[in-house]
Parts: structure tokens; C-alpha cells; sequence
């Protein structure tokens, strides 16, 4: 009973929206289908790393296939398989360059004298690794006849070789997360889970021995390939689209507001975040300091930004935060700027991110015909302007719980540098969530948002839907609850909730 | 408008651009035997400087203003149009550059979104569903890129449907690999006839694997793998059709600045019109709000930047510089479609060739009269060679009339384009 997402799919565009206050529907009829999200096919970054281990290339041949669609915020959760037939022929030439340079190399050379036990050293050697699992009855054999059919046609058996290679690569049992055999299937979870990337000798090994099912095996191989450089894929990817490092590559600044934003900063702005977030995978810190934590690692350009004086220097060093108005991710200039627009700060879409990304509470979109403020409103304050949003009863529902939040960061500008005041008016970061919780400023609502049950529920469910690969059911969300209360009672330690998440039935899947 | 030369489409079809038409073969249209009307849309971002782009007289005698001067040797087939509105994206919100992007070749008003899109079928889609969408840079299409609009709207021209941009090709040799099936042009008969045995070996042999796989699964895995398959075994049969009949040149290189990338995207437009490979091509010579910096044009700072700044600081030089490389590119196709001869014509007059920005004057996101260059189409009823003035016209109403020049029996386009321009 694998996961089944039910796909409805109307005439024009879906909308099914839930406002605040009740329901939107759109008026097309909806035709349900009903599509296994599994098989999902290797995301482009898997597809580098996968090549990357399997053959030792340096290539990167994702650059030229087309992007799919996306599902919850993860490129490895997909609702729909939407491949054609260039995609297709984007798999082949990938295929076909790789093959040439595999079989080139080294490590492909043949111990034998004879073409055909070369072919058969490099399918006994390449196809059970590449597809991540022993061979099935009469694969071995196909791709034999393959060799034979085409040194019958006249090849050298160098080609020949090099076909062999491209059907192993071309086969769905390498582009797809095709699930046949449930200790490989679990060495393959493990590894796209934590590393983006194929299962290495140890986790084949531990699957052969039928060892991948039990909670202390799990355990040991989660530590150890958390301790492997490999791991930086969950900063790349998990934390890349779970907390949108990945956006700093799209944002870009007003050049006269901001003159000294360029390529340089927003990679110094990037590396703190990634390194921050590394930092929780690698010593295993209480993950609910990602909101609070007092010190950070930084360049000299990102340095100033905090405000703090310094001569420029090489590399990245500790910095303090402790007698700064700053703590955790959300006041770091990186998250700041990526949370603004080119010429202001953003308030509102601010607002938004914190419910949706670390809430699990996404506000849903606003009514139609509502798109956004426009430039012209007579207001000094960003307070006043968004004042309709209290004014209006239908606004206020959504806009009660984020406004208060975004507001709260008006002190960051839209490079997170701290500012007193916004043309000539003084900030005031006080707010109320529709709780009743009332904070003076930013660090009282990262403080409360840190010891909320909401946010380590939502950063426990974020990363079980990234190692899941799908949305998570009823029986998953049980599953998670138990994991959380787990997590809670080990003081939410990052390693521990990778480990717990790797022991569900549900990622082993145990049906 | 020669009546003859329609094609039909049913009203349903032109909204939706229905996927499962490029299944029936490159045109649900009717062949017609004496003209195959092609289109290309030329992307260039930021807007121009536009005092030194409109003519000051209109018809035919103008005099090329500087933005223009490489027009010289193709002025008398190129019209120069202009007071062409955008209103569908003149929002009232920041984000012009995402939404005059968008509505460049739909007329649509972009959903303003960074993850639910909604627009409208594109121009080149309607005329080709294998339209090719090239670009000189890449980016995916997830994410705010301005101001609360999804990337996809920042980053394509071309839309298969309301909420699905076409794939941009960046590379132009794997832009060339799809368009003729990953053949290698310069190769012998001798050495294609390998090559194609060579691949549809291997292609048989994972159809082969594929379907042995399938056996041993549920119903829902089986899906996609059944699409797989198909998809291998169309291949298959393009490959093994082998279109050698067109002269395709050689494989182009990888390009190592950007004047080598857009002067082999060129290349490869005029290869894939010649060829008959597709019907429409789009070519972003850069994504919206670009910033890219020329040095070899002498310009340091990025074009974005430049497009705002450059009244203020005096630095209109360097923007008019930008503006007039990108007119080059235009230029350069409009010369090498005319060298192609086709029947007692030339490709360029069944070509109509587009270029035109998201925006006119960059510093103040203005969708008023948008820089637009017209060439070619004769044999589709033009007589080009004039500066027209079409103040007060819709650029909706400006994409309806190239889609009837075109042949498409289209009475509307996007959301404003409900009267045919006669002069276009």
C-alpha cells in the first residue's frame, strides 16, 4: 500500500483554495485519476551524483534535461511523470558521453583477452551497481544478446561495450527509483535520503546480508554516512528547498538602493547559511537553536553587514551574536535579503514564509482580483500601508497571523542590515499572533517560535516528506508523531530525528 | 488575406494547446502546398533607450536612428512598428519585468504567484506544438524572481499550455541533438547507417528490459514505466527514420562567450526553419531583468542596472550599446533567412521575424510603446520595409494579426487582441 496521491485534473486551471474564511472552488469539473507517485524518477542533482559515484565522472550532463514538476516544495516529490520523447533522447546522449568516457578509463580496463568476457566483466561489474540491486532472471543474458547483436552488426567489441554501458544507463532500472527488492530498495532510500546518491560498497553489502531492516543497523548507517562528505546533498537540497537557500539565486536588488550586492555577496550570503546549516547535521546540535542560536560562521563582506567593524579577511570565522540584536536563521542577512523585494523589505510575504515553511501553516493565496499592494498608497509607515489588512475583516482573518511576524523583521533591511528606523520613522517590531502571544521584537518571536510544538512538528514532517519522497498519509503521520515524541525526549538533536525518520515502517517500507 | 492560406484550429484547441496534437504529426492543419509560414520571436530584455530607436518620420523613406543602423542592409524588409501597447502587462504591482516577459508572446496577465502558474498558450505554440525555445541563459522556473512572480514567468516565452512554459534549450547541441534526433551531420552515409543500427540496438534492448520489469510491478509503477516505453519506441522510430535529407551542417560547438552562444543560436534557428524541423522558434537573448555585463562592448555594468540608471548618471552610451548588439542578432537572421531560397522566394518571406523587449523605457517599467521589429513574410502578404505607427493599438491585437499573417484561423488572441491589425 504504497502512497497514492489522487490527481484531479480539470479543463483549466486548478484552483481549490481554502481561504481563511471558507471555500474557493473553481467551476471546471475535475477528473480524478489515480497515479502512484512511485516509480520517481532520479531529480537532476541525483542524476550528477548518481554518475558521479558510479562511473568517477566529472560530468554533469543534468544541465541540459528539462526540469519537472515539483510537488510540497521538493524537486524529489513528484505528482506527475510528465517524460517525452526529447527527454528521451537527452537520457541517450547523456548516456552515450558517459559510456565513451567509462569505457576509456582505467578502472574499465579488461583483465581478459577476449572481447566477450570484457563485455561480460563490465556487465557483471557496472549493472548491478548501477541499478542498484542484484540482477533479475534474464537481464544478465539481454544485455549479452545486446553485445552479441551489435558486434553482429559489425561493431568493434569496443563499441559494443560502450552500447552495453548505454542500455544499462538507459534502462528505467537506473533513471527510475524502481522498488523490486526490499533490502536494496532500503540501501537506495538511505542514500538518496541522505546523500542524493546511489548506495555505496557498505550499505550494498549491508542489504546482501539482509542486515537494512533493523533499527541499530539503521542507526549505525546513518551516522556513519552523515559523517561522509556526501551528506552536504541534505544542505544543497533538503535545506536548499525546505528554508529556500536555493532562492538566493533568483533575488536580484535595486542597484542605487543597494550598490554593494553583487555575485560575490550573495555567494558569501549563501555559504553562512549553508555552513549554519551543516553545522546542526555535523555536531549534531538541538535543532530548535536554528532559530536562536548566538554565534555564526561568516566572510568579512557578510561581517559588515551585521554591522560589525572589521579588516577584510580570507576564509570564514566565528562570529558572536551575543550583544547583537540578532539570533538563528531568520535575522542572517542571506535569509533577510532572499525575503525581500529588489528595492524594500517584504513584510507579508516575510510573514508567509515563517507559516508556511516553519509552521507548516501555509496562508492560502489571497482572493482573486487580489494581487498585491499597489506602489502608489498614502501611508508613511509599511505599518500603515498594510493597514486595510486590518481593516478589512475578509484581509484580517489571514492577515492577523501574518502581518504581525513580518513586521516584526522591519528592522532588517533588504540586505539584513539592522536600521532603527525606515524614512525617518522609528521601527516599531512589537506584535501580537493570534494566540495572545505579544513580543517586543524579533528575537522574543524566533525565541517563541523555536519552543512552539508547531515548528518542531513542521521541521519533523518537512524532512519526512523529503525522505519519503510524497506527501505523507495518515498512517505516515501517525508514524511522525511517534518520531517527534522520540525526538522530543533526546532533546531534538538533528541526527537523532534523521535516525528516527530512517527506522519508520514507512521509509522501510514496511506495508 | 488570401483565405486559402488559413489553417483551422477549433476554438477549444487555441485556448488549452492541447498536448496530444503534436502526436498527430508536426501540423493539424491543413498542408498547403506553396507556403509553409514559420515564425521566430526574438527576446530582448530591459527595454531599449528609446530616443535613439523611433524613427521621427514613418513609411518607407525613414531614416535609421542609431539603436537601428545595422537594419541598413535588411531595411527593406523590416518595418519598425511602434506605440504598441502591452495592457494585459501593465499591472498596477511591481513585477513589470516578470509580466511583460510573460505576456510577450500569450497577451496574457501573468498570475501573480511564485508557485501556482497561470497564463495562456503562446503564439509559436498555436502555429507549431514541436515549437523550439531557445535561450543564451538559463535558470530554473520555480521561485520569486520579481516581486512575487514565479521564475517561469521571468524565464520563458514560450508556453505549451496555461501553466506549462516549453523547455528552454540553452545548449545549442543539445537543441541541436533534438531537432535531428542526434545525428551527426558531417557524418558518412556509412558511418549514420552505424550509427543508427548502434542505437536502435540499444534502445531495443532497454524496451526489452523495460517491459520484463513491468511484469513484477503493481498497476501504478507499471504507468510509468508504460510511459517510458513509449516514449523509447518513439524514439526508436525517429531514429530510424533518419531525416537525412536536409543539410544540416555541422554539430555546433559549445560556446565559450556569449557572442559565440547567440551567433550559433542563429545558426541553428535558420538550420531548423530550412530543415523543416519545426514551424516556430523563440530565442531569449537573455532572461527578464537581466544583468548581464559587455565588456566587449565596453560596458561594465549590468544591463538591469544600466536600464535605470543611465538617464540619471549619463551612461546612456553603454545602454544604447547593449540595445544595439541585441539589434544585430536581428539583423543577422533576417540576412542569412533571405539567403535561403525557397521555391522563387527567399525563407525569410514565409518567415515573419520578431523582436521586440517586455519593456520600452527600463527605468520606469513602462509597456507603452514597445520596440518592435517585423521582418520578412512576404509570401505571406506583407510589404515590409516602413516605419507604422500603431498608436493606440493593443500588442493583444498586434499578436492576433501576426497569428492570421500566419495562416491561423484564430479570431482572438490573449486578452486584448480582438481586432486584426491591417498594416501588420
Amino acid at each position: 500500500m504504497r502512497g497514492a496521491i489522487r490527481i484531479a485534473i480539470a479543463s483549466g486551471a486548478l484552483l481549490v483554495a481554502a481561504s481563511c474564511g471558507g471555500e474557493q472552488r473553481s467551476g471546471a469539473e475535475a477528473i480524478e485519476i489515480e497515479i502512484d507517485p512511485n516509480p520517481r524518477r532520479l531529480t537532476r542533482y541525483e542524476y550528477d551524483n548518481t554518475v558521479r559515484d558510479l562511473l568517477g565522472t566529472s560530468q554533469r550532463p543534468s544541465t541540459a534535461f528539462p526540469e519537472q514538476p515539483r510537488g510540497l516544495g521538493f524537486d524529489n516529490v513528484q505528482s506527475l511523470q510528465n517524460s517525452s520523447v526529447d527527454d528521451v533522447l537527452l537520457f541517450e546522449r547523456a548516456a552515450a558521453s558517459l559510456a565513451a568516457e567509462a569505457i576509456e578509463s582505467p578502472s574499465a580496463s579488461c583483465t581478459s583477452a577476449d572481447d566477450r568476457a570484457c563485455a561480460e566483466q563490465v556487465i557483471d561489474e557496472l549493472a548491478p551497481r548501477a541499478w542498484r540491486r542484484p540482477l533479475r532472471e534474464g537481464e544478465r543474458a539481454r544485455l549479452l544478446s545486446l553485445y552479441d547483436a551489435l558486434l553482429s552488426a559489425d561493431a568493434s567489441g569496443h563499441a559494443a561495450r560502450a552500447g552495453v554501458v548505454e542500455a544499462i544507463l538507459l534502462s528505467p532500472a537506473f533513471l527510475y527509483r524502481v522498488e523490486v527488492d526490499p533490502q536494496y530498495e532500503i540501501a537506495s532510500r538511505l542514500s538518496y535520503f541522505l546523500w542524493s546518491s546511489m548506495p555505496d560498497e557498505a550499505l550494498f553489502e549491508a542489504a546482501g546480508d539482509g542486515q537494512l531492516h533493523h533499527p541499530e543497523e539503521i542507526e549505525a548507517q546513518v551516522v556513519r554516512m552523515l559523517d561522509d562528505d556526501k551528506s552536504w546533498a541534505l544542505v544543497q537540497s533538503f535545506a536548499g528547498q525546505w528554508l529556500h537557500f536555493r532562492a538566493l539565486d533568483d533575488i536580484f536588488k535595486d542597484h542605487s538602493r543597494f550598490p554593494s550586492f553583487d555575485e560575490a555577496l550573495r555567494v558569501s550570503m549563501r555559504a553562512e547559511l549553508d555552513q549554519f546549516f551543516a553545522s546542526f547535521l555535523r555536531d549534531d546540535r538541538d535543532l530548535r537553536t536554528l532559530l536562536t542560536a548566538k554565534h555564526t560562521m561568516v566572510d568579512s563582506s557578510i561581517r559588515s553587514l551585521y554591522g560589525v567593524a572589521s579588516a577584510p579577511y580570507d576564509g570564514m570565522r566565528t562570529l558572536d551574536l551575543s550583544h547583537l540584536p540578532r539570533q538563528g536563521l531568520l535575522t542572517m542577512p542571506g535569509m533577510m535579503a532572499m525575503l525581500a523585494r529588489p528595492f524594500r523589505t517584504a513584510p507579508v510575504k516575510r510573514g508567509a514564509w515563517v507559516l508556511s515553511q516553519l509552521m507548516c501553516a501555509p496562508p492560502p493565496p489571497p482572493p482573486a482580483g487580489v494581487e498585491g499592494l499597489a506602489d502608489e498608497v498614502d501611508a508613511t509607515t509599511v505599518r500603515e500601508r498594510l493597514a486595510q489588512h486590518r481593516a478589512d475583516p475578509s484581509c484580517a482573518a489571514c492577515h492577523d497571523a501574518i502581518d504581525p511576524i513580518g513586521l516584526a523583521f522591519e528592522n532588517y533591511d533588504a540586505l539584513g542590515r539592522w536600521r532603527d528606523e525606515v524614512n525617518d520613522d522609528p521601527v516599531d517590531a512589537a506584535g501580537q499572533l493570534p494566540d495572545g502571544f505579544a513580543f517586543d521584537d524579533a528575537l522574543q518571536l524566533s525565541a517563541h517560535l523555536a519552543e512552539s510544538d508547531a515548528f518542531v512538528e513542521c521541521a519533523a514532517q518537512q524532512l519526512m516528506t523529503y525522505a519519503l519522497g510524497r506527501e505523507l498519509e495518515p498512517a505516515d503521520e501517525e508514524q511522525l508523531a511517534q518520531v517527534v515524541s522520540t525526538w522530543a525526549e533526546g532533546g531534538y538533536r538533528t541526527r537523532t530525528l534523521l535516525v528516527l525518520i530512517a527506522q519508520t515502517d514507512a521509509f522501510l517500507g514496511v506495508r | 488575406m488570401n483565405p486559402s492560406r488559413r489553417r483551422f484550429l477549433t476554438s477549444a484547441a487555441v485556448g488549452l494547446g492541447l498536448p496530444w496534437l503534436s502526436s498527430m504529426g508536426r501540423s493539424v492543419h491543413a498542408q498547403e502546398p506553396e507556403t509553409t509560414p514559420r515564425f521566430v520571436g526574438i527576446y530582448a530584455p530591459n527595454g531599449m533607450y528609446m530616443p535613439s530607436w523611433t524613427p521621427s518620420e514613418t513609411g518607407a523613406a525613414f531614416a535609421l536612428p542609431s539603436l537601428l543602423q545595422s537594419l541598413e542592409p535588411v531595411r527593406e524588409d523590416v518595418d519598425v512598428l511602434s506605440g504598441l501597447h502591452n495592457a494585459a502587462a501593465d499591472i498596477d504591482t511591481a513585477g513589470h519585468h516578470a509580466s511583460g516577459t510573460a505576456g510577450f508572446l500569450t497577451g496574457r496577465r501573468a498570475f501573480r504567484s511564485e508557485s501556482r502558474l497561470q497564463l495562456g498558450v503562446s503564439l509559436d505554440t498555436l502555429l507549431d506544438p514541436n515549437a523550439l525555445a531557445l535561450g543564451l541563459e538559463d535558470g530554473q522556473s520555480y521561485g520569486d524572481c520579481d516581486n512575487g512572480f514565479s521564475c517561469a514567468y521571468s524565464r520563458n516565452v514560450s508556453w505549451r499550455d496555461d501553466a506549462t512554459p516549453r523547455p528552454k534549450l540553452v545548449s545549442p547541441q543539445a537543441a541541436f541533438d533534438t531537432l535531428f534526433a542526434g545525428y551527426d551531420p558531417t557524418a558518412t552515409v556509412a558511418q549514420r547507417d552505424r550509427r543508427r543500427v548502434h542505437r536502435t540496438s540499444v534502445l531495443d534492448a532497454v524496451g526489452e528490459q523495460t517491459r520484463a520489469m513491468r511484469r513484477d510491478l503493481g498497476r501504478g509503477d507499471r504507468m510509468i514505466l508504460d510511459a517510458y516505453l513509449e516514449d523509447v519506441r518513439a524514439l526508436e522510430q525517429r531514429i530510424a527514420r533518419d531525416p537525412a535529407t536536409c543539410a544540416q551542417g555541422s554539430q555546433p560547438p559549445e560556446p565559450v562567450d556569449v557572442e559565440e552562444h547567440a551567433a550559433t543560436m542563429i545558426d541553428l534557428i535558420v538550420t531548423a526553419l530550412r530543415c523543416d524541423a519545426t514551424q516556430a522558434v523563440t530565442l531569449m537573448l537573455d532572461n527578464s531583468a537581466s544583468n548581464r555585463v559587455y565588456p566587449f562592448l565596453g560596458v561594465s555594468r549590468g544591463h538591469h542596472e544600466l536600464s535605470h540608471i543611465a538617464i540619471g548618471q549619463g551612461l546612456t552610451g553603454d545602454l544604447e550599446a547593449i540595445g544595439a548588439w541585441q539589434v544585430g542578432w536581428f539583423s543577422l537572421l533576417i540576412e542569412r533567412l533571405r539567403d535561403v531560397p525557397s521555391g522563387e522566394a527567399t525563407l525569410l518571406d514565409e518567415t515573419l521575424v520578431l523582436l521586440s523587449s517586455e519593456l520600452s523605457e527600463g527605468n520606469t517599467h513602462s509597456h507603452e510603446d514597445l520596440p518592435t521589429l517585423l521582418g520578412g513574410g512576404r509570401s505571406l502578404g506583407r510589404e515590409p520595409g516602413r516605419h507604422v505607427s500603431l498608436e493606440g493599438a493593443d500588442w493583444g491585437e498586434f499578436l492576433l494579426s501576426l497569428g492570421r499573417r500566419l495562416g491561423l484561423g484564430i479570431e482572438t488572441f490573449g486578452e486584448n487582441g480582438s481586432r486584426v491589425l491591417e498594416e501588420v
